[in-house]
C-alpha cells in the first residue's frame, strides 16, 4: 500500500495538500478562514474535519451471482498508526497479490462512502473526479458520500473495426483482444484535523477506477481437412521427373455439406505446375477455390482464385465458410478479409512441401540409386472456438479476463515417404523409410481465476512416427546401431489471455550409428549424419 | 555378374535371433525397428538348408500403434547383384518366412521358434560342415583361450600377418563368393589396418575370459565368443576418425586345430 495515514496537521496545513477551496460563507470570507474583523484577536483554529473510513462499491457489490465483496473499504487505525482494508486477495498463488484500483465493466456506477470521524468543515470532505480525457473532465464533488457513474470509451469497437481492413486480418484482430482499462482517477480529502490526543489523521486517500468494455467476442475457425500430396520419383533414370494426378473427395463436414479436391501435377524439362480446385459448399452457396503453384521456365506462376457460385464478394464468402468473428452475439465476420488467412495457411502449405526439394537435393547426389519422395501435408485442419472478454472477479474488486476455448485443429501434419541414396561409412547405401509429424491441439480450456491452475499456455509437441532405415550394397552389410533419429521436432503453443497461436514444425537431423559389417575386413562401427536438421516453419497463426 | 545370397529382414516387437543353418546372423531389440540385408552364401550348403527363428521376447500390443513403423517379423531369402545397392522394395525374394499371429491367437511359449527348409543344388563344401563337433568341457575350453589370447595378442600387436594366419580358411572361401582373392583381401585388411591405426589411434579392448560367452552353433562344429556384457564380438577397440573396430568370429576345429572359418 501506498498510501499511509498522515500525522495530525500543524494549524497552518501544509499547502498542496488541502482540499480545494471551501465554499464562501455569507460575509464573503473563505470558510477556514478568521474574518478580517477578529483576525487580530483570536489565534487561528482549524475546525476538525477527517474521517475514519473510506469504502468504494459498484452497483455489483453485495448483489448474489455478481459480487461477493459489500465494498472495498480502507479505514484508519489509530492504535497502530496505519491505514487498513479488507481486500480479498486472490488464492491464486502465481497471482498472491491484487491490485489495489477498482475495477468494473462498463457501464458501472462506483460509490464511494466516507465513515466516522471527528466531522467536517462546510463544503468538506471532496471527492475529485478525473475521467480519461476523452470521457469528460474533471469534477469535484462536496460531501461524504458519492455516486459516480463510470464508462468506457463508448465508440471503441466502431474505433477498430475501421481499421481492420487497413491493419490487416492479424493486427486487425488483434485489436480486439483485451484492450486496455479506461482509467478513472479518485481523489478524496478532507483537512486532516483532528482534536488531540488523536495522533494520525486520515487526510486524504486517491483511488483508481478502472473500467473495462463488456464486450464478449468469439472467433470460430472451421477449416476443412485437405491434405496435400506432392511425389516424385527418379524411376532409376536421372533428372526424369513424373509428377502424378489426385482427386479427392471429402465429405466430413463442419459447416459445409460437400467438399471436393482435385489436384492435378505435370512437369516437363522446364515446367513443373501444381494445380489444385477445391469447392467447399453448403446452405450459403459454393465457393471454389484454385491454387496453382508452378514454375515455367523459372518464372512463378502461383495464384489463388476463389470463384463463389452465388456471391458477390467470392472472398467475403469463402472466409465466411472457415472464418467467423462475433461481438455479443452478432456476426461482424464479413468486417474482416479472412482470404488473407486462408492465403496465410497456403503459404504454409507451400513451405512444408519444400520438403520435396531438400530431399530431391540430397537425392541428386547420388543420382544412380533410385531415388523417390512423397510429401503429404495438411496445415490448420479442423476447428478452433475462442471467446474471450472481460468480466467482474465475484470474490473481490478486481476484473478478470475471461476466456474460453474449445479446440481440435490439425495445426499440421506432414508425412514424408523418402528413398534416396547417400555416402555412408565410404561406401554407398540407401536411406528409406517414411516420418510423420503431427501438431494437434485438443480440449475445452476456460479460465478460472479462482484455481491455482493451469496455466493459460497450452503447448503440444507433435506426435512423431514412422521409421527409417539403410541398406548398404550387397556383400558387406549395413547393421544399425540403436535407432535411426528421425523425424519432425517441434511444438504448437496457445497462449489464452490474449489469444495467441504459435506453431513450430522442424525436420529433425537424420542420425545414426552404423556398423558396416565386413565379411573379410574389420566391421566398423561410425555415427552419422543422414541429413541435416532443415527448419520448416515457424509461425505465429493467430 | 556375381550374385549374392542375402536375407532381407525386416522385425518389429520381437527380440529374436536369426540362424542359418544354426550360424546366428543377428539378433533384434524388441522395442526398435530392425531392418537390414545380411549376406549369408558363407552358411549355405548343398542340399537341405534351414533358416530359423528364435522368438526371446515380445513387446506388448500397446508398444507398438504406429502404422508406418508395425508390428512384423519378415524374413526373406532373396539373391542380388554384388557391390549394388538394390532400393528396399525391389529385392528378388526366392522365398522366406513370416510370423504374424492373429490377434486372438494365445501368446507363443518362449522362446518360440519360427523356421523353413530350402533344397539348394550342390555347391561347395565349406571346412565348417566336415569340421570335429566339439563339446565345451574344460580342456576344449582352455585350449579355446588361449587361440582366443593369440589373436588378441596379434591385435595389440598391431599384426596382421600373424592375424591372417590363422584366418586362412576363412579368406580362402569366402574371398570367391564376394568377388575379390584372398590375396587382394588380405592386402585390403592391411591397408584397411593402417588406415584405421594411423596416428596411434588403434586401441584394443582387453579380453576378460570371464566375459567371454562361448556360443556352441552348426550343430557344434562352430564356436562363436561373443562377450557376455552386449553380445557382440569380443575383438574390438578404437580406431582413427571417431571410428570403433570389431573383429567378429566363428572358429572351427579343423584337422586337431583351431581356426577361423567366417
Ligand atoms: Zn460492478
Ligand atoms: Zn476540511
Amino acid at each position: 500500500m501506498t498510501q499511509r495515514p498522515a500525522p495530525r496537521p500543524a494549524p497552518r496545513p501544509a499547502p498542496g495538500k488541502t482540499p480545494p477551496a471551501a465554499l464562501r460563507s455569507n460575509a464573503g470570507q473563505p470558510a477556514n478562514k478568521p474574518c478580517a474583523t477578529c483576525q487580530k484577536q483570536q489565534p487561528r483554529k482549524v475546525p476538525p474535519c477527517d474521517f475514519d473510513k473510506l469504502e468504494f462499491s459498484c452497483s455489483h457489490c453485495g448483489k448474489p451471482g455478481k459480487r461477493e465483496i459489500v465494498s472495498l473499504a480502507f479505514w484508519l487505525d489509530q492504535g497502530r498508526g496505519m491505514i487498513m482494508t479488507n481486500r480479498v486477495n486472490s488464492p491464486n498463488p502465481r497471482q498472491p497479490k491484487v491490485t489495489d484500483r477498482f475495477e468494473v465493466i462498463d457501464p458501472d456506477t462506483i460509490t464511494v462512502k466516507a465513515s466516522g470521524g471527528p466531522g467536517y468543515s462546510p463544503g468538506h470532505p471532496t471527492l475529485t473526479v478525473v475521467p480519461p480525457a476523452s470521457l469528460g473532465t474533471t469534477r469535484v464533488l462536496r460531501g461524504p458520500s458519492h455516486q459516480v457513474a463510470v464508462k468506457y470509451e463508448p465508440n471503441w469497437f466502431q474505433t477498430r473495426l475501421n481499421k481492420v481492413n487497413q491493419l490487416g486480418f492479424f493486427v486487425g484482430l488483434r485489436q480486439f483482444f483485451f484492450p486496455p482499462a479506461a482509467v478513472w482517477q479518485f481523489a478524496f480529502a478532507a483537512c486532516g484535523a483532528r482534536p488531540a490526543p488523536q495522533r494520525k489523521a486520515f487526510y486524504g486517500w486517491k483511488h483508481k477506477v478502472a473500467v473495462y468494455p463488456p464486450d464478449i467476442f468469439k472467433i470460430g475457425l472451421s477449416l476443412p481437412s485437405v491434405r496435400k500430396k506432392e511425389r516424385a520419383n527418379s524411376s532409376g533414370t536421372e533428372g526424369k521427373v513424373r509428377y502424378d494426378n489426385s482427386s479427392v473427395t471429402d465429405t466430413r463436414g463442419m459447416a459445409r455439406t460437400s467438399h471436393s479436391v482435385k489436384e492435378e501435377m505435370r512437369t516437363s524439362s522446364n515446367t513443373e505446375l501444381y494445380r489444385r480446385t477445391e469447392s467447399v459448399g453448403n446452405s450459403r452457396g459454393t465457393v471454389t477455390q484454385t491454387q496453382q503453384l508452378g514454375t515455367i521456365r523459372g518464372r512463378d506462376y502461383s495464384s489463388d482464385r476463389y470463384e463463389g457460385s452465388d456471391a458477390p464478394d467470392s472472398r467475403k464468402l469463402a472466409t465466411a465458410k472457415s472464418f467467423t468473428f462475433t461481438r455479443n452475439g452478432k456476426d461482424w465476420t464479413s468486417s474482416f478479409k479472412a482470404a488473407e488467412f486462408i492465403e496465410f495457411v497456403f503459404t504454409i502449405r507451400k513451405q512444408v512441401l519444400g520438403l520435396i526439394e531438400f530431399f530431391k537435393a540430397l537425392g541428386r547426389k547420388m543420382p544412380k540409386i533410385g531415388w523417390s519422395f512423397s510429401v503429404e501435408v495438411d496445415v490448420c485442419a479442423g476447428s478452433l472456438e475462442y471467446e474471450w472478454g472481460y468480466k467482474e472477479w465475484p470474490k473481490n474488486h478486481t476484473v478478470y479476463r475471461y476466456y474460453k476455448l474449445e479446440v481440435s485443429l490439425t495445426v499440421v501434419s506432414a508425412k514424408a515417404e523418402i528413398a534416396f541414396g547417400l555416402e555412408l561409412l565410404s561406401a554407398k547405401a540407401q536411406v528409406y523409410g517414411a516420418v510423420t509429424g503431427e501438431l494437434k491441439i485438443t480440449g475445452t480450456r476456460e479460465a478460472n481465476p479462482d484455481r491455482t491452475g493451469p496455466a493459460a499456455t497450452i503447448s503440444v509437441p507433435p506426435t512423431v512416427g514412422g521409421e527409417i532405415g539403410v541398406r548398404g550394397a550387397l556383400g558387406d552389410w549395413v547393421e544399425v546401431v540403436g535407432k535411426i533419429n528421425a523425424g519432425f521436432e517441434g511444438a504448437a503453443v496457445i497462449e489464452l489471455a490474449p489469444f495467441s497461436l504459435k506453431a513450430n514444425l522442424d525436420l529433425s537431423e537424420g542420425k545414426g550409428t552404423f556398423t558396416a559389417k565386413s565379411k573379410l575386413l574389420f566391421s566398423v562401427t561410425k555415427s552419422a549424419t543422414l541429413w541435416d536438421k532443415r527448419p520448416i516453419w515457424a509461425k505465429t497463426i493467430l | 555378374m556375381t550374385t549374392v545370397d542375402y536375407l532381407n529382414v525386416s522385425i518389429h516387437g520381437y527380440a529374436c535371433e536369426l540362424f542359418v543353418n544354426g550360424a546366428p546372423i543377428l539378433r533384434t531389440p524388441v522395442d526398435t525397428p530392425y531392418t537390414a540385408i545380411p549376406s549369408v552364401g558363407e552358411w549355405l550348403v548343398s542340399g537341405d538348408n534351414e533358416i530359423a527363428v528364435r522368438i526371446d521376447a515380445i513387446a506388448p500390443p500397446t508398444a507398438i500403434v504406429d502404422p508406418l513403423s508395425p508390428r512384423r517379423l519378415i524374413v526373406q531369402r532373396c539373391v542380388g547383384p554384388l557391390g549394388e545397392v538394390v532400393p528396399a522394395g525391389e529385392d528378388q525374394v526366392v522365398d522366406g518366412l513370416t510370423f504374424a499371429p492373429l490377434p486372438d491367437d494365445p501368446p507363443p511359449t518362449l522362446p518360440h521358434r519360427v523356421a523353413y527348409n530350402f533344397r539348394l543344388p550342390p555347391g561347395p563344401t565349406w571346412a565348417w560342415q566336415t569340421a570335429a563337433v566339439l563339446s565345451l568341457d574344460m580342456a576344449t575350453t582352455a585350449e579355446l583361450f588361449m587361440f582366443l589370447d593369440a589373436l588378441h595378442a596379434d591385435l595389440v600387436e598391431g599384426d596382421i600377418p600373424g592375424l591372417l594366419s590363422r584366418q586362412k580358411i576363412k579368406f580362402a572361401e569366402l574371398a570367391p563368393l564376394y568377388g575379390t582373392t584372398p590375396e587382394a583381401a588380405r592386402a585390403a585388411l592391411e591397408q584397411q589396418f593402417s588406415e584405421l591405426a594411423k596416428d596411434g589411434a588403434w586401441t584394443v579392448a582387453p579380453l576378460r575370459h570371464e566375459e567371454v560367452r562361448l556360443h556352441l552353433c552348426c550343430g557344434g562344429r562352430v564356436i562363436e565368443p561373443r562377450s557376455a556384457r552386449d553380445d557382440g564380438p569380443v575383438f574390438r577397440g578404437l580406431a582413427a576418425d571417431g571410428n570403433a573396430w570389431s573383429l567378429p568370429v566363428f572358429i572351427s576345429r579343423i584337422d586337431g586345430m583351431f581356426e577361423v572359418v567366417r
